[in-house]
Order: structure tokens, then C-alpha cells, then sequence
């Protein structure tokens, strides 16, 4: 059983160290300008493996812009030691195949994805799951686990790690955050650690070409938007025993809390 | 490259000046569901078309769009009608690009899933778009050449270099946010055709995206929001960055060497309104070969079209609705 606790940047690494979490994940998958620099990664996997945990990085999503710099930190950060890599791209998978003692596995970016529906008068999507084709063609590439939230289902024995926290539903190339603060990367950088928590008051309607107010028995879901990744509430409870704890969301002595409630509900469980 | 003053009705910024030409010739790649629609975009002027065709069961679309959205279909509706879609296509000339692009193929749907791909190849296709690693790796050393849909979010070039290596996979639709700086770095692999969307956009990456067709929600990226905790506090379009238009683009376009734009709209609800999008595409193709410059093709347009003055100013240019300008939408791109 194993606990990570995720930062997305090394500012809350002493406390997470102290939670007693068995991985510390840093990064996120959306965004380069929020992943700490090289040095800052380096310092960070240090002193966590120091502390006799093990060192994730999680790698935004890469675009062409972003991919050579992306690479170079992961590299960086996986010559010194061992490290895994949650990778959210098929291209960035493909860089790190050959990394040496780098543990790869599929992150959110790489499994959100979800078939539409084929019914002819309800565009409904199914319930999301992992395509576990994909992941046959990632094991070939020396991707040994998957990351999934807990609303999202998966077939076959495969190592599974899950979020608890929230639900990614989406990932902006036009970063929402810093569109509302006029600005963009890399002066965006601080603005994402303060939340924008929305819901819908209106459903853009294709065929009227104008948004309209959403009907009165629609039940508008509440979005937490950090920086350009937007997510929702987690519907189900978590069934997997290596468990992440997204920090954002456990603000002071509540992320040690966390971590001891999914610890014990771990042990009473097994 | 110089620039230009920008003219009158034309509120984006100053944009390069590419030499007109006619070396290059580029493609231009409808939707179609219907032979209505099919008539229409050939009127418009293009040389490709894309469809997807109603599975025969099952709950899940075997392409990248629901079966219904917003209450207009996207699909063919039966093999007889793509066959004769098909045939039409081809006898105008026309590559028709089959969609099997759904982003997932999940295990109990894998066997229907390549059924559904060999009603498309019995209709006489020309390609086989995918939107999955696995469904190149299936349809790889086929009979017909595979092409990665924008579905696949081939988000670099190393990984379209590598499709192309591995699964000889012969086109990339290259996501709808990149820059131009982006599109080149792709244009520049070998033997790989580049296609591009070029009207259409969205805030967030539709590969990974969980808010389409969610009720209470739609379009996620296009919906109206406003703050949780205060019914007052509207955020309006919070989630739209979307960056649509490329018209005044299409030489720079041109220049980089794509090989094919796309106009996005299987699920259009007014198909003389798509097959027009596809007119203005087509009008700056050709204005280009001819040697007119893009300025004067948009000129032109703005002399006699209703919709340019109606829809596409106000809508697109005026809200700097613009694939590769330096708007605030793409100064936030990470």
C-alpha cells in the first residue's frame, strides 16, 4: 500500500515530507511555466530520496513548443537517480522510454480520453474508462502503470494508481487562469495557486448559435479551475491501495490529516 | 517579411506579407453527412471530405463525435448512403477520408470496431482516420492509408515522426491550438502530409476534454459560467479561448507547406452556412494562386458577401477570434 502526496511545486515539501506519504509527486500535467526549473526539480527529488521516498515527477502535457525543455528537466531529474515519471503525452512516453532506473507510468493526460455516444437522440457520453488497448502499446514502451481518477472505470490487471481528490475534465492550451488575469506564461507562474470555483449558467446551443440559460431541472456541476486544468468533484471513493493526495486541495495540517485517514482506511480495509 | 497596415474592417493585427503563388497547391477537407452536404461543399470548393458512418449497435460512436450533438446528427446514416456518398466524391474528383477516430476503443468494443471499419473500407474510402495508438497500430500495413485525426492529439512532432516511422502512417491532423511557429516544426518532417483545422477552436484541448455533451454543461469550452459561490458573479465565455478563424493565414499557411486545412462541422446544424465557410477558404486559396494578395481577397469578400459582413466581422474579427494573431487567447497558450 502506498501513499503519494502531489505538489505542484517544492513550496509544501517539508510538510508532505512529514506526513509520512511513501512518494511525493511534483508537477502537474497541464502546464511547463507552473513545473519547477531543472535546479529546482534536482534540489527537490534530493532531498525527498533522502528522506527515503520515492521521487515522481509528473510531466505536463507537451506541445511543440515546450516538449525540448520538458525532456531536458525529466532527464535531468532521472540521471540522478531513481525517479518515476508520470507521462501525460504519447510523445513525451516515447522520450523517456529509454530513460535508465526511470519507472514510467501513464498519467490523466493520456488517460482522459472517453468514447462518445452513439445513441441517436441522447449525446450523452458513457461512463469514462481506460483504454486498455493503449496501454498494451505503452507497456511496449516501458509504461508499468496507470494513473485514473476515481470515477473512471478499468478492465484487466493492470497496476493502478489512483487520485482521490478531484476529477480532471479538461485541460486548456489557452490557459483560463491567465486569460482572466490578461496576462499568459511566464508571468502567469503564481497565479494558479488561487482557484477559480465556477459552475454553468448557460449551455452554448449549436444549432441557435448563442449560449442559453440552462433548463430548470438541470442540475449545473461546480468546477474548480487551477490554472489551466479544470476539474470536478470525485463521485466515487477510491478502491485502490496506491492512493495520490493532490496537495491543492488539503491546505495546512489538513494534508497530514488526509493522508493518515486514507492510511488507516488502508490498513482496515486489508 | 514586411508588413502591411492592416485595412479598414479588418481589426487584427499586422499580419506577414507572403508572395502569392501557385507552386504549392493546398487541399481543402469538408465535412459531409449527407449528398445534400456532399453537393454543397463541392459548390464550396473542396478537394477532401470527412465522414463518419452510424455503427451498426452499441453505445459508443466509433469516431470523434457523438452520434447526436445539439440535436443534429453527425453521421452517415447507413452503408448504402456512404457508398453513395462514395461514389459521388469520387466522380467530382473528390479523396474522401473515412472516420474510425474514436479516442478510445474499449476491449468489449474492439471486434465492432474493426467491423465498422471494413464497412467504411467495402464503401470505397480512400483513408482511414484513427484517434487512437492502438487503432494505428490495428490498421497499420492495411489496404488503405491511415491517418492520424486530431483525436490522436499528435501534440509534437516526435510523435508524428514516429507514427509515420512505425506505422507508416501517411497524414497528421495536427491539433487545432497550435501556433504557426508550431505548425512549421511539423510541416518540416518528411514524407508526412500535415493537415490542419482552420475554423474552429476551443479553450481547452478536446482530446482530453470530459465536459462535451455533459448535462448541464454541452460544449464545456463554449458554455456561459459564473462564480459558485455568488449568482452575480459572471465569468461569462470563463473556459473559451478559443481561436477560430485562419482566413487571413492561409498564405502563411501555404508557405509552411501543409498539405490540406480542414473546416470542422460534421455536426453543423446549417449546412449552406458550413459549405460557405468552405467558399471563403477556397476563395483564398485561389486568390493566392492567382497572385492576389490575402488583403484584397478579404476585401473583396467584404464587398460582396452577407455573411463576412454579418457573422464572420462581428463574430470572429471583431472578438479577435483568431487562429495564429498575438491575441490575449494565444498569449496564454502554456
Amino acid at each position: 500500500m502506498t501513499i503519494e502526496v502531489r505538489l505542484t511545486t517544492p513550496d509544501r515539501l517539508a510538510e508532505a515530507l512529514d506526513t509520512g506519504a511513501d512518494a511525493i509527486g511534483l508537477g502537474q500535467e497541464g502546464c511547463l511555466t507552473k513545473l519547477p526549473s531543472t535546479d529546482e526539480l534536482r534540489a527537490a527529488a534530493e532531498e525527498i530520496r533522502a528522506a527515503g521516498r520515492t521521487v515522481v515527477v509528473v510531466a505536463p502535457i507537451a506541445w511543440p513548443r515546450t516538449a525540448g525543455e520538458l525532456h531536458r528537466r525529466l532527464l535531468a531529474v532521472a540521471a540522478d537517480g531513481p525517479t518515476t515519471v508520470t507521462v501525460n503525452d504519447l510523445g513525451t512516453a516515447l522520450t523517456m522510454a529509454g530513460a535508465e532506473d526511470c519507472t514510467l507510468v501513464a498519467g490523466l493526460g493520456l488517460t482522459r480520453s472517453r468514447p462518445h455516444s452513439a445513441d441517436q437522440k441522447n449525446g450523452t457520453p458513457p461512463k469514462a474508462g481506460v483504454d486498455t488497448a493503449l496501454l498494451a502499446v505503452l507497456a511496449d514502451h516501458g509504461v508499468t502503470a496507470v494513473e485514473i481518477d476515481t470515477d473512471t472505470e478499468i478492465t484487466g490487471d493492470h497496476a493502478v494508481r489512483q487520485l482521490v481528490d478531484a476529477v480532471p475534465v479538461g485541460y486548456g492550451r489557452s490557459c483560463p487562469t491567465a486569460r482572466q488575469h490578461r496576462t499568459g506564461p511566464p508571468d502567469c507562474r503564481a497565479l494558479c495557486d488561487t482557484p477559480f470555483h465556477l459552475t454553468t449558467n448557460s449551455r452554448w446551443q449549436l444549432n441557435h448559435g448563442h449560449r442559453e440559460p440552462l433548463p430548470a431541472t438541470v442540475t449545473a456541476p461546480t468546477l474548480t479551475v487551477w490554472g489551466n486544468a479544470v476539474y470536478r468533484t470525485a463521485t466515487a471513493e477510491s478502491t485502490c491501495d496506491y492512493r495520490i493526495l493532490d496537495a491543492r486541495w488539503h491546505a495546512g495540517e489538513s494534508l497530514a490529516a488526509a493522508v493518515d485517514a486514507h492510511r488507516n482506511t488502508i490498513l482496515i480495509g486489508h | 517579411m514586411a508588413t502591411e497596415p492592416v485595412p479598414a474592417g479588418q481589426p487584427c493585427a499586422d499580419r506577414p506579407v507572403v508572395e502569392p503563388s501557385a507552386d504549392h497547391v493546398v487541399g481543402l477537407n469538408a465535412p459531409v453527412r449527407s449528398l445534400k452536404m456532399l453537393e454543397l461543399q463541392i459548390a464550396g470548393g473542396a478537394t477532401e471530405v470527412y465522414l463518419g458512418l452510424r455503427p451498426e449497435d452499441g453505445p459508443v460512436s466509433f469516431d470523434s463525435l457523438p452520434a447526436n450533438r445539439d440535436g443534429e446528427q453527425t453521421h452517415v446514416s447507413s452503408p448504402a448512403l456512404l457508398g453513395e456518398i462514395v461514389t459521388a466524391a469520387h466522380a467530382a474528383g473528390l479523396i474522401v477520408h473515412f472516420c474510425a477516430d474514436t479516442p478510445v476503443v474499449r476491449a468489449a468494443d474492439e471486434a465492432a470496431f474493426r467491423r465498422h471499419v471494413e464497412r467504411g473500407v467495402a464503401a470505397g474510402v480512400d483513408t482511414l482516420v484513427v484517434g487512437s495508438l492502438p487503432a494505428c497500430s490495428w490498421l497499420a500495413g492495411g489496404e488503405l492509408p491511415v491517418v492520424a485525426g486530431g483525436a490522436l492529439g499528435v501534440s509534437t512532432p516526435d510523435l508524428a515522426a514516429h507514427l509515420h516511422e512505425k506505422y507508416g502512417v501517411r497524414r497528421v491532423v495536427v491539433p487545432h491550438t497550435l501556433a504557426l511557429d508550431e505548425i512549421a516544426l511539423f510541416c518540416g518532417l518528411p514524407g508526412l502530409e500535415i493537415e490542419t483545422p482552420v475554423q474552429t477552436g476551443a479553450g481547452l484541448d478536446c482530446t482530453r476534454c470530459r465536459l462535451q455533451d455533459t448535462p448541464g454543461v454541452g460544449l464545456g469550452c463554449r458554455a456561459g459560467y459564473r462564480r459558485a459561490d455568488d449568482p452575480t458573479g459572471d465569468l461569462g465565455g470563463f473556459l473559451d479561448g478559443a481561436a477560430d478563424c485562419a482566413l487571413c493565414d492561409v498564405p502563411s499557411l501555404i508557405a509552411l507547406g501543409v498539405t490540406t486545412l480542414q473546416v470542422a462541422g460534421r455536426e453543423s446544424p446549417n449546412l449552406r452556412q458550413n459549405a460557405k465557410i468552405t467558399q471563403m477558404y477556397r476563395r483564398a486559396l485561389r486568390g493566392h494562386a492567382a497572385g492576389t494578395p490575402i488583403t484584397e481577397v478579404i476585401k473583396e469578400i467584404d464587398r460582396v458577401e452577407l455573411m463576412w459582413q454579418m457573422g464572420w466581422l462581428p463574430r470572429l474579427c471583431d472578438q479577435q477570434r483568431c487562429r495564429f494573431r498575438d491575441t490575449p487567447q494565444l498569449r496564454a497558450y502554456v
